[in-house]
């Protein structure tokens, strides 16, 4: 068998060889007048920023109207307001004391790795809508993704403490969003490009992502001066496994007939660790895990018992863009389960590590972030089908709300595939193609309500046709009042 | 005897329907205009006088469309694709049950499938541009100076409609006018816009439903020419009913029935 490791534990005098290339440009590409003028740009950063805030007022205060919201939730409330949290305080310490903060995108960053070198790993990807005009005045295709402008336009406005705190982002290469941006950005700041192979499961695909993974640590290594070694990482993916059984408690919890938490306050569980700390999450996960499961155990439902169960699929929702849960929840329904790589994507097959040594611990870290993924940008991409029916089952999902963000063509290109198989669970599917903008609302409520509706009397059609079924094997008559 | 009403408040009109044991007695249809509470208030009460009734006869009043949050009188408020297939289904066809239904509205279009309970089975819609709605035609009429209940009529004498490039209505007025300016007789036109409008609305309606019981309802669905373009493009007959601007306030009322059954009413 080919050896995939040309070297064992690293040790500190490869760092110092290890030459990492200083991939950015020495003077700007991109000509942008508005960051030539300080004063106005921080008049535009404030602007940003109090309209962000205003916004993720306004969700939260549209989920605190549960009639039996968790009370573990004040925590993961505090943390959602992340443009005023106390996570800032703690990140500026950190750096203070001399620590990196590395940014990342999606789902491919290997965090053991930089948690390893001490450094704080803080998700990029962007929910805010108003930084999308400033993102178009450098990347002005009308056809582009909102997530891709948004976090463009977040990093030009500096509207976003946790990107101004990141020393580097890693951007993966996975849509042509998402490798322009990268290169857009690097007239701002540091910039990782990372190669994900989009055809995953052959010997060319493994090799080369290992060696991705492997610069990756290099350059994690340089940045922040700290050699990782087998104790610190062994320590990080300990770390991971612990928060991933947390995380598929709650996500059991979800199963729950009738629901015991809100689709919306799972997703902003599930997108905290995008930014804190997380064996922190871990004791707040927790606790909510614990009064989860004595709602259960008390049969106390969060919402109303009969509210359709409704599964959301597709593009990411990136707080605070929570429109569209937003909508099937105040429309009667209940988002049961998710499968958004802003959700619970990130929990799906934990590092399997049969012997600590290091080689085993590279490869299975690395590994997880590739194989298991379901990611659209891979193909051909049928365990997500698999994923997506298994869920249905799961979860008693009765109608599965597909989520896209215009100009998003790998999540657009599956969705009939996913439909397709969803109806043949007889399990009814509405596509929503949508940006960041508040403006369709009111045309989404029509469908939404419409979908809902749909859901409900197919529910209606199968309790009928249940006890006729019932009535002729019993060979009685009655039972049937409607 | 059981009065119930339902009122289709609708972006450019507002309809509303009595019914008065499962019998029709009275529908109207107004221009919504600036204040659509109002509209709706009057579009009942017309009814009502219609039927002999007074508001205090009706016993349960449902609101559809997009305004009916603002009709404060109403007991309910439902969605319109659910009066809509309500509406269609109670109707019926003469040619079988009932399983899709092409909706052109003011501001958009829909189409909607159903099973064979007359339970919604899927819908698609147009709400994001108005190109396929009857915004599209009112536009035309103007431009041409043609009443808009005479454009089916004139369109039906074209004898080599004219092809329309642009779907959006901004582009497509301006392509209208230099057609003007080429002296393209107005029948010809017309006759272009419908099979544009057309192939529109079936493009959708194959995406949700290959069945053939058709029923083509909304305000637009009274233009004959526009009906002759929609049975050209998909290549078998549709029903249009008789009064296809008050299907959904129809569902509507009958909804408002349902609610008054215990059994909680629905599609
Ligand atoms: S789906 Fe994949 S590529 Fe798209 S944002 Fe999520 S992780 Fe990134
Ligand atoms: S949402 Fe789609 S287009 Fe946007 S960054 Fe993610 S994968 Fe790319």
């Amino acid at each position: 068998m080919p050896k995939l490791f040309g070297r064992k534990r690293p040790n500190i005098r490869d760092a110092a060889a290890a030459e990492v290339p200083d991939t950015r440009p020495s003077a700007p590409r991109y000509r942008w007048k508005g960051g030539e003028d300080e004063e106005r740009l921080d008049e535009l950063s404030r602007i940003i920023v109090g309209r962000a805030k205003e916004l993720i007022d306004h969700y939260q205060e549209q989920m605190r109207k549960a009639p039996s919201r968790p009370e573990a939730m004040a925590w993961f409330d505090e943390r959602a307001r992340f443009l005023s949290s106390p996570r800032i305080g703690e990140i500026e310490e950190h750096k203070a004391n001399g620590g990196k903060v590395i940014g990342t995108m999606c789902v491919f960053a290997p965090l053991e790795l930089i948690r390893a070198a001490d450094a704080i790993p803080v998700r990029l990807c962007s929910g805010l809508h108003n930084t999308i005009a400033t993102g178009e005045e450098l990347m002005a295709d009308a056809g582009l993704c909102p997530m891709v402008k948004s976090t463009l336009g977040v990093k030009m406005t500096h509207a976003s403490p946790f990107f101004e705190a990141s020393d580097a982002v890693i951007v993966p290469m996975v849509c042509d969003g998402k490798f322009k941006l990268g290169e857009v950005l690097q007239d701002f700041m540091e910039v990782w490009m990372v190669n994900v192979p989009h055809i995953k499961d052959t010997q060319q695909a493994r090799s080369m992502w290992l060696d991705e993974v492997r610069a990756l640590q290099q350059q994690i290594e340089t940045l922040t001066g700290n050699r990782i070694y087998w104790e610190e990482l062994k320590r990080e993916i300990q770390l991971s496994l612990r928060a991933q059984t947390v995380a598929r408690r709650l996500y059991d919890l979800r199963k729950a007939d009738p629901p015991v938490i809100n689709g919306r306050d799972s997703l902003l569980v599930n997108q905290t660790p995008h930014t804190e700390d997380l064996s922190v999450w871990v004791e707040h996960a927790t606790v909510l895990a614990q009064e989860l499961e004595q709602r259960v155990r008390d049969g106390i439902a969060v919402s109303d018992p009969e509210a359709p169960r409704i599964m959301l699929a597709g593009a990411p929702i990136m707080w605070p863009n929570f429109k569209i849960p937003q909508l099937i929840e105040e429309s009667g329904g209940s988002i049961v389960a998710d499968e958004l790589c802003s959700g619970t994507r990130w929990l799906y097959d934990p590092i399997g590590i049969d012997e600590w040594i290091w080689d085993d611990m590279f490869q299975a870290m690395a590994e997880r972030y590739l194989q298991p993924s379901v990611c659209p940008c891979f193909t051909p991409n049928d365990p997500r089908i698999g994923r997506i029916k298994q869920m249905i089952e799961d979860f008693r999902v009765e109608g599965v709300v597909y989520h896209v963000l215009r100009g998003c063509h790998i999540y657009n290109g599956e969705s009939t595939r996913v439909k397709q198989s969803a109806e043949d669970r007889g399990v009814p599917m509405l596509i929503i193609e949508t940006e960041y903008s508040q403006e369709d609302t009111e045309q989404l409520r029509t469908r939404v309500e419409a979908f809902l509706m749909l859901v409900r009397a197919r529910r209606k059609k199968a309790a009928k046709a249940k006890r006729r079924a019932f009535k002729t094997i019993d060979g009685s008559e009655g039972g049937d009042g409607a | 005897m059981t009065v119930t009403a339902g009122v289709d408040m609708g972006s450019t009109a507002t309809k509303a329907l009595v019914l008065v044991d499962g019998r029709i007695a009275g529908s109207t249809a107004r221009i919504t205009g600036a204040d659509p509470e109002r509209a709706g208030e009057m579009a009942l009460k017309e009814s009502l006088d219609q039927a002999g009734l007074q508001l205090e006869d009706v016993e349960y009043i449902v609101a559809t469309g997009y305004g009916r949050r603002a009709l404060e009188l109403a007991d309910e408020s439902v969605n319109e694709i659910n009066a809509n297939a309500r509406g269609a289904a109670w109707l019926g066809s003469s040619e079988g049950t009932v399983r899709t239904i092409i909706d052109i509205g003011g501001q958009d279009s829909k189409v909607i499938a159903l099973d064979e309970d007359g339970v919604i089975a899927d819908f698609v819609m147009n709400d994001k541009c108005a190109a396929g709605t009857g915004k599209f035609l009112e536009v035309i009429a103007d431009l041409l100076e043609i009443p808009i209940e005479d454009l089916g009529d004139i369109s039906l004498r074209s004898t080599k409609p004219v092809n329309i490039n642009s779907t959006c209505v901004v582009f497509a007025q301006s392509e209208v006018v230099s057609l003007i300016a080429r002296k393209e007789a107005p029948a010809d036109i017309l006759a272009g816009i419908h099979r544009s409008i057309a192939s529109r609305v079936t493009t959708m309606a194959r995406r949700v439903s290959m069945d053939r019981v058709v029923v083509f309802d909304g305000g637009p669905a009274k233009n004959k020419g526009l009906l002759a373009a929609i049975e050209a493009e998909l290549g078998h007959p549709v029903v249009v009913p008789r009064h296809p601007q008050v299907v959904v306030a129809l569902g509507a009322a009958l909804i408002a029935a349902d609610m008054l059954t215990d059994d909680g009413g629905g599609a």
